[in-house]
């Protein structure tokens, strides 16, 4: 259990890193001052509302502030839309989930039979298109296919929403998320199918394998019991660990689709330079990173005995 | 060169003298045995004639205005003409020369990046490896910060607060990639560290600069040359993603991802416009990676002979 507690140590460092380095963002990349009341004000003015911010105080009791005032959750306003970080990030967060988990979803029922079925098939017709369909879908770029499929599915065939969500029926509704969810699951998909394919490839070649193949047991059962269930082991970090790609993904795929969700809102507030959202995002998403790895280390510890005991 | 034809050709089948060449050849053959390689080098190699010649040879000037030729469609649909033959933009500028000249910024962008990426990677990762201890311990952990956030994430922050350039944009997509090259080099470095001849060469008193020259380092180039490989392709994309959310070359240049930017506001209008700088991307970033895959086989079989 100490490799557990050594990477909850090192999760704390790299949310304490991702604090101060949001803090330079904030208090000395960006000017909290003239952010918030504009260029054209007088020195008077000006010096009244840092006295008031607390940013008149030494660099070193600002950090101190900041940092408490994250651990509560506080990472201040909006420039943009004058209402606290959190609130505006968490809000957003609902709409993403809504993509992602579909997403992440179908990455995961399409990869684990499709990787299986083509290491099964291996070289076979079969093989091929899988291991093409999985080589495309790793290097088109989501932003183009996001087009792409607005091009044929919206605006040709006039099957389905350009974009937006919306519609009033759960069918209606539907409509609006296939093509994000499918944009923002490709990626995702196309890497677990090639990973899960190779490990299925790996393990077929290895002793206990042969061995339960020359036990007698069927084809079916060595490949469910002692193949798939040993393929899973780093499947299952993996897939835990696609959060960073989500996140990408979802900033991509909310923009070419115009989703109101938190993809895009970071992507606006960057591009807006609404410094306390960014900086306020920055230290989110290394909190569910860190919160993540944690939970997907915890499952690798269980699921692998080995480790339990070293 | 030696003067005699007859003696080179056969230094170059046994002779001891001429391995080098001796390797290119096994190198080209073992690509052209692999179906994926070949098609990998063919496209790469028509992508890099369009960077380096593409800019004289292409028939319109990529920023030639022609307003009598806006939206002329591709030349095999209905009103399209041979002389546009990917059809022109809303400046009538002509889209197949732009795609064409589209190839030099992206690959200058993607390699300079790897280079640079690699390099302060390859260094982190040699000093996190061999010296160890503390050294080691804040590097992974600069290591860690990095890979809690998504590259694409901290490359819009730091494009956004830069500013969109060239420059900014190769420092930045090297940024986001050093950790991945620090991390693979120094498992790398901590396993050729173990070996008894490094042992015996500080037995023998070199200096650390020689054992890391000598030894270490052309262990971990084949693991190097692989990373830099993919990172390619992922270098290409995120030109092509930041240049696309306009965060990346300015839009006067034309990349691939600035001509899909302007193309995604033209959807309607022009589809075609939309179509091949993707495609384009596309098989650059597959190209890279069927290059990498073929890389790693032939480097693991290799090490394993």
């Amino acid at each position: 259990m100490s490799y557990i507690a050594q990477r909850l140590y090192h999760g704390f460092i790299v949310l304490f890193a991702a604090a101060s380095i949001s803090f330079v963002l904030m208090f000395i990349i960006g000017d909290p001052v003239l952010m918030r009341i504009g260029d054209d004000a007088t020195q008077e003015t000006i010096d009244r509302v840092r006295q008031q911010m607390g940013l008149d105080r030494p660099l070193i009791v600002q950090y101190g502030q900041f940092m408490w005032g994250v651990v509560q959750g506080d990472f201040g306003l909006s420039y943009r839309h004058q209402e606290p970080v959190l609130g505006l990030l968490i809000s957003r967060l609902g709409n993403s989930i809504i993509l992602a988990v579909p997403a992440l979803l179908l990455a995961i029922c399409v990869s684990i039979p499709v990787g299986v079925i083509s290491a099964m098939h291996r070289n076979r017709p079969i093989d091929f298109i899988a291991r093409t369909f999985a080589l495309v879908g790793q290097a088109a770029p989501n932003f183009w296919v996001g087009i792409m499929l607005i091009l044929l599915f919206a605006i040709h065939l006039r099957w389905l929403p350009a974009s937006g969500m919306g519609g009033e029926t759960l069918g209606e509704k539907l409509k609006y998320m296939i093509m994000p969810v499918f944009t923002l699951s490709l990626l995702t998909m196309a890497y677990l199918t090639r990973m899960m394919r190779g490990a299925v490839l790996e393990l077929m070649g290895q002793d206990f394998v042969r061995t339960a193949r020359a036990k007698g047991l069927s084809p079916r059962r060595v490949m469910y019991r002692h193949v798939v269930r040993n393929a899973m082991l780093p499947y299952v970090t993996i897939s835990g660990l696609q959060l960073g790609s989500l996140i990408s993904g979802s900033m991509v795929v909310e923009s070419v689709f115009s989703w109101p969700g938190f993809g895009r809102f970071l992507l606006d507030s960057i591009r807006l330079m609404d410094i306390p959202v960014v900086a306020g995002a920055l230290t989110l998403v290394a909190v569910m990173y860190v919160v993540l790895a944690f939970i997907v280390d915890v499952i690798y510890t269980l699921l692998d005995p080995r480790l339990r005991r070293s | 060169m030696s003067t005699t034809p007859a003696l080179n050709e056969k230094s170059a089948s046994d002779g001891p003298a001429d391995t080098y060449r001796d390797s290119i050849r096994r190198v080209l053959r073992s690509i052209l045995r692999s179906g994926t390689a070949t098609i990998a080098c063919i496209i790469l190699l028509t992508i890099a004639f369009a960077a380096i010649f593409g800019p004289a040879l292409i028939p319109h000037p990529v920023n030639a205005l022609n307003l009598g030729a806006r939206f002329v469609p591709p030349s095999w649909s209905e009103g399209g003409t041979i002389t546009y033959l990917l059809g022109t933009d809303q400046q009538g500028r002509d889209a197949f020369s732009r795609l064409v000249v589209g190839a030099r910024m992206t690959l200058i962008v993607a390699l300079c990046a790897v280079l640079v990426g690699g390099s302060i990677g390859f260094l982190m990762g040699l000093i996190a490896g061999y010296v160890g201890g503390r050294t080691d311990a804040v590097i992974m952990r600069l290591v860690d910060l990095q890979l809690a956030f998504p590259s694409l994430f901290i490359g819009l922050v730091a494009m956004g607060l830069l500013g969109a350039g060239v420059v900014q944009l190769i420092l930045v997509i090297a940024i986001t990639q050093w950790a991945d090259y620090a991390r693979i080099v120094r498992g790398e470095v901590l396993k050729v560290r173990a070996t008894p001849y490094v042992d015996g060469a500080r037995a023998l008193g070199l200096s650390h600069f020689r054992i890391l020259r000598l030894y270490i380092t052309p262990n971990v180039m084949s693991s190097l040359v692989i990373v830099a490989t993919f990172s390619l392709a992922v270098a290409i994309y995120y030109e092509s993603a930041l240049s696309f959310f306009g965060l990346g070359v300015p839009p006067s240049i034309p990349t691939w991802g600035n001509m899909l930017s302007q193309a995604r506001d033209l959807m309607l209008r022009a589809p075609w416009l939309a179509v091949f700088p993707g495609v384009a991307i596309t098989l650059t970033v597959l190209s890279f990676n069927l290059l990498g895959d073929w890389l790693r086989d032939y480097l693991d079989v290799k090490l394993r002979n």
